[in-house]
């Protein structure tokens, strides 16, 4: 196991490298970051002098290399607008991207797998169709417009919620549902496919026949083999909620990593961009990695080697 | 499964057998797991008072706060807007004035402030929030047509290289007491024109070659050469305490600010907020508003919904598209503008080939577009007609540019083609233009597009992001035509020499002969000479059909019915004279 999971780390950091170069070449090719941090009124001759000192006149493959060698001491520069480090200005905001994604993926799971147990043994049923329907519309609606909605309805009508911030639990709300709803869809659908297809096996006839209540055998026995393709798919709906962060903080002014991105893009401002990155794949990655050791814990069968 | 009320019936339960210890437990650990993740969903959002990007105030007893003054409630209730849940903030706000005056405003901008230290980052949202706790050397006067006008100085010009600048009062005080005199004017113009502080003030300021304390009150700058916009310059030179300066150094001033302005600094949380008090002892006249915070909603519909919502009272650029919606609720009125912001097509002859070269060619678009058809249709009135390059905010402005403008007579432009040697029919050229930069810019390119279609030219709308667009300007890649706005539009030089010198960053424009006039009237410091030379450029431009001239672009804001304020035509959004809107 030690072994196994020395050798994901060194795939984690061989795909860190990667996703640094590729990015780093991907984001000049967007054009010139100097005109954004200077004023329209800047004349040619005081541009290219920027440009000379900040090194944006030199090759590319210089700028790369001096690029990797900082920032493989973790130094990934300046903001080119704000004048303040890099990877501070995404520390700061990772709490409010994993405060969102976690509460996300709570919901997530704690509506979608029941929702769609339910629906796996009341197949046929009113409340599967519209466990079916609630699932087309989570999985179809797009994000930013089911934010703007739940704002114009609990916000702007009711008043019940902040239309964004945060700060409170009731700022975290509708973000939250608003993130979540594609990941309740997909889990609902999942955990009505594989739980019908474990309620057919034979262990479960044999548990019903030894009078096992219904109860037991579906919490039991059942959901715990129907749960690999859930575990499965918690790795890649983390990774999904993180990407969906990006819109979800935009629209509800979450001051996370999705709008930190977002606005360094638009704004050229490199090094933030590469730091946010960064941040975001070592996430993922190591979120990958926790999914497969949870394999493990879930089934002794799969062979972690 | 059995329901238990209460203790008793659950003893009773555990007594008589109906309820299992095995099952009991199990309720227990079920329950206890399920508050230990409720709980921890709730630690989790609750602000955490240790955040590194929390900037706030602590320094209270510096704040040169006069402790029988009422300030102490409004330090007060700051203190319990810090200390309640956000969400409650806006309870504790009530619509009705406290006091005679507006318990606190919240402007909705569309991003956070890059830095709070003034005269160092260009930047239109930074300048705005740093200039409620700082205040400017001179300022544009809304009563003079924005010509410069006093503020913490009054500005004498003594010769073409000298400026005395002296304070308007001896007692200006910061916001810890300290008392505002020439060295701290001094010391921020050295700090800009130290090239490793890397200020983009700096090539505004070079020019400044001595800078001459006379006394506490007077200083003098003497420049290398005659530089007619330093008064302008000077808007943005915004004095800081000394004293606090150099207690928080250079790297914390920036989140750390003590100004002279009508707002002390509370609390600035980065991307989320910045908070300010009122300041109450404001040297210039009684702030009528206890709170501002800024809040920062990068997307115009959150922001339109937390107006409509009552989160915020004053959003600007509201679409025309929804002005309506905003008038017709409870929460707010509509405040609209005329802006120095001015909108324009390039007509580029900067550059071998460009069919715009000839003067006739130029001067028949210009008669080709119907520009007043595009201002009552797409902006439904809310733009103001342009016939030259300068709008009417503008302190340069020449009047007589409309006598000499062009109106829309298609006959007359097919005529110009066609002494030009052109067949309208055969022209194919191309409209770069940004989406979604400017009010209705997409609809407003395409509108010129199939105006200049009317008489046979083909055009096509090439829309860019807008970082494309500006590479394209910049880099001279775009089509024949290109659509920009530019502002704030104060001063003549500002436009004139930035767009219609040839090798100017952004130009696209460039005949010789104006060139060497523009070259001279930026080196006019007397306003009467400089505003001659400006009147006749102005006309010249007009006749040389430099642009397609379209319009100044109306700055439409949505304001709280409880806010007396009026928006201004340099897009200043200050709140230090905002009011209750029923005293």
């Amino acid at each position: 196991m030690t072994a196994y999971i020395i050798r994901r780390l060194i795939h984690i950091a061989i795909v860190i490298f990667l996703v640094l170069t590729v990015v780093f070449f991907l984001t000049r090719l967007t054009g010139d970051p100097v005109l954004f941090f200077v004023p329209m009124d800047t004349a040619p001759a005081d541009l290219e002098e920027i440009r000379e000192r900040m090194g944006f006149n030199d090759p590319l493959y210089v700028q790369y290399v001096r690029f990797m060698a900082d920032s493989l001491q973790g130094d990934f520069g300046e903001s080119l607008r704000q004048h303040d480090s890099a990877v501070e200005l995404v520390i700061n905001r990772i709490p409010a991207t994993l405060e969102l994604g976690i509460s996300a993926l709570v919901l997530s799971i704690v509506i979608g797998v029941p929702l769609g147990i339910y629906s796996a043994i009341h197949r046929g049923s009113i409340g599967d169709k519209v466990s079916t329907l609630i699932a087309v519309l989570g999985l179809s609606v797009p994000a930013f417009w089911m934010g703007l909605l739940l704002i114009l309805l609990f916000s702007v009508y009711l008043g019940w919620l902040p239309t964004g911030g945060r700060g409170s639990l009731a700022q975290l709300i509708m973000p939250a549902v608003t993130l979540a709803a594609f990941s309740i869809a997909r889990y609902a659908r999942l955990a009505r496919s594989t739980m019908l297809d474990v309620l057919g096996q034979d262990y479960v006839r044999t548990g019903r026949a030894k009078g096992l209540s219904e109860n037991r055998v579906i919490w039991l026995h059942a959901l715990k083999n129907a749960s690999i393709p859930l575990i499965t798919i918690t790795g890649l709906q983390a990774g999904h909620l993180l990407g969906g962060a990006v819109v979800v903080e935009q629209v509800f002014s979450r001051p996370g990593l999705g709008r930190l991105l977002v606005q360094s893009l638009l704004n050229r401002d490199f090094p933030v961009v590469m730091a946010t990155i960064v941040f975001v794949a070592l996430i993922y990655t190591m979120l990958s990695l926790l999914t497969d050791l949870a394999y493990a814990w879930a089934n002794p069968e799969v062979r972690l080697q | 499964m059995a329901r238990f009320g209460n203790l008793e019936e659950l003893r009773a339960a555990l007594a008589t057998g109906q309820l299992s210890r095995r099952e009991l437990i199990k309720r227990a650990t079920i329950l206890g797991v399920g508050a230990s993740i409720g709980g921890s969903l709730l630690a989790a959002c609750e602000e955490d008072d240790d955040d590194d990007d929390v900037v706030e105030d602590d320094d209270t007893e510096d704040v040169g706060v006069d402790p029988d003054d009422d300030t102490d409630d409004v330090a007060d209730d700051a203190d319990d807007v810090d200390d309640e849940d956000p969400d409650d903030t806006d309870d504790d706000v009530d619509d009705e004035p406290a006091d005679g005056r507006v318990p606190k405003i919240t402007v909705g901008l569309g991003a956070d402030a890059l830095t709070l230290m003034p005269a160092s980052i260009i930047d239109w949202t930074t300048g705005i929030q740093i200039s409620h706790i700082y205040d400017r050397t001179v300022n544009y006067d809304p009563d003079e047509n924005f010509a410069i006008g006093d503020w913490l100085c009054s500005l004498e010009v003594i010769d073409d290289l000298t400026w005395e600048l002296q304070l308007v009062q001896d007692d200006i005080e910061f916001h810890n007491g300290e008392i505002l005199t020439s060295e701290h004017f001094v010391a921020l113009l050295e700090w800009n024109l130290d090239e490793a502080n890397e200020s983009h003030y700096f090539e505004r300021f070079n020019q400044i070659e001595e800078i001459e304390v006379i006394d506490d009150q007077t200083f003098r700058l003497i420049t290398t050469e005659p530089y007619p916009i330093l008064d302008e310059r000077l808007t943005a030179l915004e004095p800081i305490s000394l004293e606090h300066w150099e207690e928080v150094g250079d790297d914390e001033i920036t989140s750390n600010p003590v100004g002279t302005g009508p707002f002390v600094f509370n609390e600035w949380v980065r991307d989320e907020h910045l908070l300010l008090d009122r300041n109450p002892d404001y040297w210039k006249h009684d702030v009528q508003v206890d709170q501002v915070e800024f809040r920062y909603i990068p997307e115009f519909s959150s922001r339109l919904a937390a107006m409509l919502a009552g989160e915020i009272e004053i959003v600007k650029d509201v679409p025309i598209d929804d002005m309506e919606r905003i008038e017709d609720s409870d929460e707010a009125r509509i405040e609209s503008v005329p802006s120095s912001r001015v909108n324009y097509v390039a007509l580029v002859n900067n550059r071998e080939g460009s069919i715009f070269e000839d003067q006739r060619v130029r001067q028949a678009f210009n008669y080709a577009v119907d520009v007043d058809a595009i201002i009552d249709g797409i902006f439904q009135g809310n733009a103001t007609r342009m016939y030259g390059p300068l709008s009417e905010v503008n302190a340069h402005y020449n009047p007589a540019v409309e006598d000499n403008g062009y109106s829309y007579d298609p006959d007359r432009a097919i005529e110009l083609l066609e002494e030009a040697g052109l067949n309208p029919e055969e022209i194919e050229i191309t409209l770069d233009a940004p989406q979604g930069r400017y009010p209705m810019d997409t609809d407003a390119a395409q509108a010129i597009a199939a105006e200049l279609g009317r008489i046979g030219i083909t055009v096509n709308v090439q829309f860019n992001e807008w970082g494309t667009h500006l590479d394209k300007i910049v880099n001279r890649e775009t089509g024949d035509m290109f659509y920009l706005g530019w502002g704030p539009a104060l001063q003549a030089q500002g436009t004139i020499q930035d767009l219609f010198v040839g090798d100017r960053t952004y130009s696209g424009f460039d005949v010789p002969e104006l060139t060497e006039m523009i070259n001279e009237a930026i080196l006019i410091v007397d306003p009467d000479e400089a505003q001659e030379m400006w009147d006749e450029l102005q006309i010249r431009i007009v006749e040389e059909a430099g642009w397609l001239f379209l319009w100044q672009q109306h700055d439409i804001y949505a304001v709280a019915n409880h806010v007396e304020w009026e928006p201004r035509a340099d897009e200043f959004m200050w709140m230090g004279d905002a009011r209750p809107r029923n005293a």
